[in-house]
């Protein structure tokens, strides 16, 4: 996160559940700025945040319980202002101010 | 006299009529155990009969009292004799009014009422009453009602979920309740299986649960399957039945319920819980291959890959809250009486938008605000392998056994990871710890919380959760613990436990993956180096905590 916010930085707010708090320091809900473009000015869609989570956010080394293959790892659900990315143009959806993006992970258990 | 008052109108009611039969089916029942044959609901035969004694008992106790007080009556003579005589005539009456009554006759459903003659009934007195509070919405009434009556319903898996979710099912008065589960009740299921009791623990939880739920409503036709099911049994099973309730807890379940309930056209509730969150879904409503195609969609296309094996948290490992696999059970139920009773136009336009048949994730989420939301899914994937026009997964492949679902869902996850001589017994451990001449450590990994619910004196916890987010920090850590105690120095050898020996393991392992964790030529030993400190990799306990209450000490919780 940067530290001192740019105009062109994004606010959105990311929530992680179904166990994926416990990778991202046991907290829910996060605030972020994110830069409102990547490292080589691409654009700030979703899959540059699950990069930038990933590089930036997440501080437990078991990055293979987040991402696999570059992207989330199957059995997480990304849900963009509570509907399925799938719906929303997946990870090329360009995130927009003020944005929810949840990560769900699929429970099995009953 | 309070046991007698209990028995003596509910007991007698349900068991009055029934007894000569009972009696009958019993012995015949113990006829064939005395053969070898096991019967399905065994325990819920022995179960009825001590019920049937204990009924029978205060029976006794009850005439025997009558009899105490008749005696009494005579010995004052012919005036005190006739207004005993009186009294207990109108009591007798009293009671055999209440035993008449209409709800105490017919309950079982070959009994039930035709519609016929003057009566323009058509359900039984005693199912207007029972069903009366939930037939009075225009969500139910007489014909949602009879709806239900004809409907049938397989709860897979007799857990946290299954439980609560037969329970208002029952209630509910669906005509048939599958039940299907191949374990036995233990304590641990107790605090979130409301259909079990102490008493039940060590015994099959699908006799258990039709015992009580026969108990909540007899009217109900239980059909119990005490076996595990697999995906050869799924299709033929689900032809039976009108919807399914996924309340099973593995992946591979998961996967084939679904498909199996594509494959028989079947609606699937589907909900899972986990810690203090559970999510659910409706899938393949309406069922896919009806001709309309485009609106169900199943497991798969929801999760086409399945979750790394890796990720896969039981409740066993993670934890539950009751309450929260409660809700979900409940939520479940709650979906089933909404397909088995589709709303009419009426009551629709007032609880429905066409919004409503957009495909749904609903999550809960105890500690979180909200706690309840719902997500829009994307629906049916147009190249789904089990739901699309485009489906590869058949009726034969499922019942030949060619779909490997374990495979698919990545295999368990096998825990041996470590040499025999990095590993010892429980016992092996104590013994070092009474005896050794070295120092040694004993590193419990569980989470914290679980550490102190119970731990063998002198352990130190670092938390597996610690080790596996930064095993070279939570080494740091350890360090700082040792050194500041005066006995723990530099040589220590540092030994693993965890709850059942499987955490342990992993953690030794990323220990010994550290670049500052060497062989050390002269001790053949691992060591972690830690400044001039040098700590002596030792082993790992096998079979964990739980091993050690049984081998060393058995005052540690059994939890
Ligand atoms: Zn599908």
């Amino acid at each position: 996160m940067s530290t001192e916010p740019s105009k062109a930085d994004v606010p959105i707010v990311v929530e992680f559940t179904g166990g994926l708090e416990l990778l991202f320091s046991n907290q829910r809900k996060h605030r972020l700025l994110l830069p409102s473009s990547g490292e080589k000015g691409q654009p700030a869609n979703t899959a540059f945040l699950v990069r930038y989570l990933c590089e930036n956010v997440m501080k437990d080394k078991r990055k293979e319980m987040f991402i696999i293959d570059g992207t989330v790892r199957p059995g997480i659900l990304v849900l963009i202002n509570d509907a399925d990315w799938e719906l929303e143009g997946g990870d090329q959806y360009e995130l927009k101010k003020n944005d929810n993006i949840l990560f769900v992970s699929t429970l099995h258990g009953g | 006299m309070e046991e007698a008052d209990l028995y003596s109108i509910e007991g007698l009611l349900q068991i009055l009529p029934d007894l000569p039969s009972l009696l009958h089916h019993v012995s015949s029942k113990r006829l064939k155990m005395d053969g070898g044959y096991t019967e399905l609901d065994n325990d819920q035969q022995i179960e009825q009969v001590k019920s049937h004694i204990q009924t029978i008992e205060s029976i006794v106790h009850k005439l025997k009292s009558d009899l105490t007080e008749m005696e009494a009556a005579h010995a004052k003579g012919p005036a005190e004799s006739e207004n005993w005589r009186q009294q207990s005539e109108k009591r007798s009456k009293e009671v055999l009014d209440t035993w008449m009554k209409p709800p105490s006759r017919g309950e079982s459903p070959s009994q039930e009422e035709p519609n016929q003659g003057e009566s323009t009934r058509r359900l039984s007195q005693s199912e207007y009453q029972k069903y009366g509070r939930q037939m009075i919405m225009p969500e139910i009434g007489l014909e949602g009602q009879l709806k239900l009556k004809k409907a049938k319903v397989l709860i897979v898996g007799l857990g946290g979920l299954g439980c609560p979710a037969a329970a208002y099912l029952a209630g509910a008065g669906v005509g048939v309740l599958g039940l299907v589960d191949d374990d036995t009740v233990s304590h641990s299921n107790l605090h979130r299986q409301i259909l079990y009791v102490e008493g039940g623990v060590g015994l099959s939880k699908v006799g258990r649960a039709i015992h009580i739920l026969r108990h909540m409503n007899s009217s109900v036709h239980y059909e119990g399957y005490d076996y595990r099911l697999t995906p050869e049994k799924a299709v033929d099973l689900f032809r039976d039945y009108d919807l399914i309730l996924d309340c099973t807890d593995h992946p591979t379940s998961r996967y084939f319920i679904s498909d199996a309930a594509v494959l028989t056209g079947k609606p699937l509730i589907h909900a899972s819980a986990l810690r203090t969150e559970g999510q659910l879904m409706v899938l393949n409503n309406p069922p896919s291959r009806e001709g309309n195609n485009d609106e169900g969609y199943c497991y798969r296309c929801v999760y086409p890959k399945p979750s790394p094996p890796a990720s896969v948290v039981t409740c066993g490992e993670g934890g539950i809250l009751g309450p929260v696999v409660g809700v979900m059970g409940t939520l479940m139920a709650m979906e089933a009486i909404k397909i088995l009773v589709p709303t009419t136009q009426q009551a629709d336009a007032q609880v429905t938008s066409p919004d409503d048949h957009q495909p749904r994730l609903i999550t809960y989420s105890a500690y979180s605000s909200p706690s309840f939301r719902a997500h829009r899914l994307k629906g049916k994937r147009k190249d789904c392998v089990a739901c699309s026009s485009a489906a590869t997964i058949t009726r034969e492949s499922l019942e030949s056994g060619s779909l490997d679902y374990v495979a698919f869902c990545g295999g368990r996850v096998t825990y041996d990871v470590l040499k025999d001589n990095q590993r010892m017994s429980a016992r092996q451990c104590k013994y070092l710890f009474d005896h050794g001449k070295d120092p040694h450590a004993l590193v419990d990994v569980r989470e914290k919380v679980q550490f102190d619910i119970g731990h063998i004196d002198g352990s130190i916890n670092i938390p597996f959760s610690d080790i596996s987010r930064d095993t070279d920090a939570s080494m740091n850590q350890l360090e700082n613990i040792l050194s500041s105690d005066g006995t723990m120095c530099s040589g220590t050898t540092l030994h693993f436990i965890c709850r059942y020996g499987n955490d342990s393991q992993l953690a030794l392992r990323k220990i010994l993956e550290l670049p500052r964790c060497r062989a050390h030529k002269d001790m053949a030993k691992y060591v972690l180096c830690h400044g001039d400190n040098l700590y002596i990799i030792g082993r790992d306990i096998i079979g964990g905590l739980d091993a050690w209450r049984r081998e060393v000490d058995e005052d540690l919780p059994d939890y």
